[in-house]
């Protein structure tokens, strides 16, 4: 199971990421877009100082070139040299000379002036000359305008206008001239025509920079309607031909007609989006549009923003690719510190498992085990399968289901955390072993379970008890010290006692009686306190392991009992078998001499007394015996004769330490001793076994 | 006292002790009859009259036990819970005469329903004073209901 805290560490993380990329890309595009922005506002007045700039420069030029016109008309308004040469031209009486003065005058004019035709009008406004010769009638426009020139007294344009017989686009000046002799009376006009096509329309339609779109157009408004004066860049045969509703507001020409100046958008003739400039032409009614179209006055623009895009595209790609690096970085650490985690859980089971606890989990609710470690499977001899459906109470049978319970019941509760006892546990095959259970409840996040640590207690056990027999064992000697020693002190006191007033009585046999007891008891002391300091070395005081045998061991009990044996007339027979025994040689002795000894104190009235001293078997469990045919020992108080001081016939001498004695040799070597007698006078067999001083034997005897 | 002399049962199987306290009653000339055993078997042996001591006339039943605690073959503490046991038996007093001063004893003693608890002293005159005061009391005050 993956903790949930990692995951919500996970999650959190890649959520502060992915806000950081937000906010981030989010500042990336704010910039791009403000930057954006400024370049375009930039763009745009640039493009619109350009447009007014040019604008500003055609009007000026256009203005200039009117006012150059209307000069050049001027000089002959009032011209006397002029109007003298006029007036004798246009009189027939003077013959052809004057005539012809004054077309040579005019031609030179022409030529001089970039003017295409020259015509003269006389006060009736009739054509009296037209240089160059052969050009077509005037057209009927031109004719019209004559009288009111003549009125005006001053030289005027004609517009735009097409002449009626070559259709081509002319303007002219018109030109009153005064008869400084006549009351200064007209003489006629001369309208000096112009080829827009020379000059006009090339100044208007050159632009000063490069440009694929950018053109001037020059308008007049002509009624409802807007028209077009010049060529256009776009479209051919524009000029006096193209008109279009004025009421086209989004047409920048027709802003341009109403009066407009300044910088607009709108569309152009070809209905294509123009940024435009927009003048009027002081004193004449033209108007003046310069205008780009938006396409290419917004190119940079567009440019730009493509740039932009990618850069902006380009950054937030890589602020999130970053972030992303960012976030599998992370996404790894957690990953690895998850597998990490995983492979420490898998190492701590492992642990666990091989731990030599047995180690149980098991559910409060239903009591099953959820974790069972090695170490209980192989205590308890179940399978890992089985043990799923058992509970803590099925190997424990110390307790039913309800006793467990109440038992854990404080657990539970939550009034303790931690329970300890000893029970029993029983394994599959129905044997037990002691147990000491520590029980913890643990509260997981999301459950609770019970932790049973169990120790097999069952060497404790065996030790607890072994001190128990020691101490209990200890108890009984220092108790039995206390009042066998007790017992001589008390006899030699009283008898002391005795013995001083007999004396002062002269009783002679009373004296003697009380000595006799008086010394036996010092000598029962004396031999209490030799047995008992032997006792005490026992274990103790440990000789070096000498190799013997059997035989030698037996001879030398037997000559120190010698004298005993002799007295009492006892037959004593040794088997011949021979075993090696390697031990402590002086305690291996006391064993059979304690025997021997006891025997022989034992013989009782026999007839003939005898002692049986042999062994059964050759290998460590080897069986001893010494056997007698004296008084025997009741069945009923064989138990007590190992114990320390315990006499069974108070009248024959010894302290009762002897057999306690052997015993305590026999289990030093690993051995154990028993008696057997059929009954009273029936003689008893002592038996035990030896088997680490004959194991000792047979491993020196080894190559 | 009843005129009838108060046979006595002491259990004791140090040979010394049982002629001291024999040597200190003869000194009372209280025409009373010792009769001494040396273990626990032959005590209840003759209190059941059984074994050696079938024959009641030869065993009399003893008005008073002065028992010694540690006896051979069987304890004293358990001649004494046996015969307090008994409903007949258990009526005999019996003084616990012992060398061992042991708490567990006294206490086992008691719980058994010993009638009195001496611990012989290591004195001569002590042990003669104590001897005197046993004897008066039990031989001379006490009462039996027999």
């Amino acid at each position: 199971m993956i903790p949930s805290t990692v995951l919500a560490t996970t999650k959190r993380a890649s959520a502060v990421l992915f806000t950081l990329f937000l906010i981030l890309s989010a500042g990336i595009i704010g910039v791009g877009g403000l930057s954006f922005r400024a370049f375009t506002r930039s763009t745009r007045v640039a493009a619109e100082h350009q447009l007014a700039a040019i604008a500003e420069l055609k009007v000026n030029g256009l203005t200039r070139w009117r006012q150059e016109r209307l000069a050049d008309g001027a000089v002959l308004v009032a011209n006397p040299s002029f109007s003298a040469l006029l007036r004798r031209g246009l009189d027939a009486s003077q013959g052809m000379g004057p005539r012809e003065e004054l077309q040579t005058w005019l031609q030179s004019y022409l030529d001089s002036h970039h003017y295409n035709e020259v015509r003269v009008f006389d006060a009736q406004g009739e054509v009296r000359l037209t240089i160059p010769a052969g050009q077509p009638p005037a057209s009927a426009v031109s004719r019209a305008l004559v009288p009111e020139a003549m009125r005006s007294g001053k030289p005027t344009f004609q517009d735009f206008y097409r002449n009626d017989h070559t259709h081509r686009v002319h303007l002219a000046v018109l030109v009153p001239i005064i008869d400084d002799r006549n009351g200064r009376a007209p003489l006629g006009v001369v309208a000096l025509r112009i080829d827009p096509g020379i000059y006009l329309y090339p100044f208007i339609e050159t632009w000063p920079i490069p440009s694929a779109t950018a053109e001037t157009l020059l308008i007049r408004r002509q009624g409802d309607t807007v028209l077009y004066l010049n060529e256009l860049r776009f479209r051919t045969h524009t000029a006096l031909a193209l008109t279009v509703p004025l009421a086209t507001m989004t047409l920048v020409a027709a802003a341009a007609a109403a009066g407009r100046e300044g910088t607009v958008e709108g569309v152009d003739y070809r209905g294509i989006p123009v940024l435009a400039a927009l003048r009027q032409v002081p004193g004449s009614p033209w108007a003046l549009v310069a205008k780009i179209d938006r396409a290419e006055s917004e190119a940079p623009v567009r440019a730009r923003l493509w740039l932009m895009l990618l850069v902006v595209a380009a950054l937030v790609a890589g602020v999130g690719a970053g972030f992303a690096l960012l976030w599998r970085h992370q996404i790894h650490g957690f990953e690895r510190d998850k597998l990490r985690e995983a492979q420490e859980r898998v190492w701590l089971q492992d642990v666990i498992s091989r731990s030599l606890n047995e180690i149980y989990v098991f559910t409060p609710d239903t009591l099953h085990f959820r974790f069972v470690n090695a170490c209980a499977l192989r205590n308890l001899g179940f399978g890992e399968a089985e043990m799923a459906a058992l509970t803590p109470v099925d190997i424990k049978p110390e307790f039913t289901v309800e006793q467990f319970r109440a038992m854990v019941q404080p657990l539970v509760a939550g009034e303790r955390e931690v329970l300890t006892f000893e029970t029993i546990h029983r394994r599959k095959d129905g044997s037990d072993y002691p147990v000491e259970v520590y029980l913890q409840r643990i509260e997981l996040p999301d459950e609770r379970v019970f932790l049973a640590v169990i120790n097999d207690i069952t060497a404790r056990k065996k030790r607890q008890a072994e001190l128990a027999t020691k101490s209990e064992e200890l108890e009984r000697f220092t108790y039995a010290i206390s009042h066998d020693l007790k017992s001589p002190l008390v006899t030699v006191t009283t008898f002391l006692g005795f013995l001083e007033a007999d004396i002062a009585r002269g009783d002679a046999e009373k004296v003697r009686q009380d000595s006799d007891f008086i010394r036996t008891a010092a000598e029962k002391m004396s031999q209490l306190l030799g047995e008992l300091l032997e006792m005490s070395r026992l274990g103790r005081v440990v000789n070096p392991p000498v190799a013997t045998t059997f035989r030698e061991i037996v001879d030398e009990a037997l000559g120190l009992v010698a004298g005993q044996i002799a007295t009492r007339g006892v037959q004593v027979v040794v088997s011949d078998d021979e075993l090696a025994l390697t031990g402590d040689r002086p305690r291996l002795v006391e064993i059979w001499q304690n025997l021997i000894d006891n025997a022989v104190k034992f013989a009782g009235d026999a007839t003939a007394p005898c002692i049986e001293v042999g062994v059964e078997g050759n290998g460590p469990d080897a069986v001893f015996f010494v056997r007698d045919n004296g008084v025997g020992i009741d069945p009923r108080f064989q138990g007590k004769v190992f114990t320390l001081f315990e006499k069974l016939d108070p009248a024959l001498p010894g302290t009762g330490l002897g057999l306690a004695l052997v015993k305590r040799i026999v289990e030093l070597n690993g051995g154990t001793i028993s008696l057997s007698s059929p009954g009273k006078g029936h003689g008893t067999c002592f038996r035990f076994t030896l088997p680490d001083a004959i194991r000792a034997a047979q491993k020196e005897a080894e190559p | 006292m009843k005129g009838e002399p108060l046979l006595i049962l002491l259990v004791e199987d140090d040979l010394a002790h049982a002629e001291i306290i024999r040597r200190n009653f003869a000194g009372f000339r209280l025409a009373n009859r010792l009769i001494h055993v040396a273990d626990g078997q032959a005590a209840l042996d003759y209190l059941y009259r059984q074994g050696d001591f079938t024959d009641p006339a030869s065993s009399p039943r003893p008005g008073l036990v002065l028992l010694d605690l540690r006896l051979p073959k069987v304890d004293g503490l358990e001649v004494l819970a046996k015969v307090k046991a008994d409903p007949d038996l258990g009526r005999i007093p019996i003084v616990v005469l012992t060398t061992s001063a042991a708490e567990s004893d006294m206490i086992k003693a008691y719980g058994s329903h010993a009638n009195s608890y001496l611990v012989k002293p290591v004195d001569f005159p002590q042990f003669v004073a104590l001897m005197e005061s046993l004897g008066y009391y039990w031989l001379a005050w006490n009462e039996y209901p027999y």
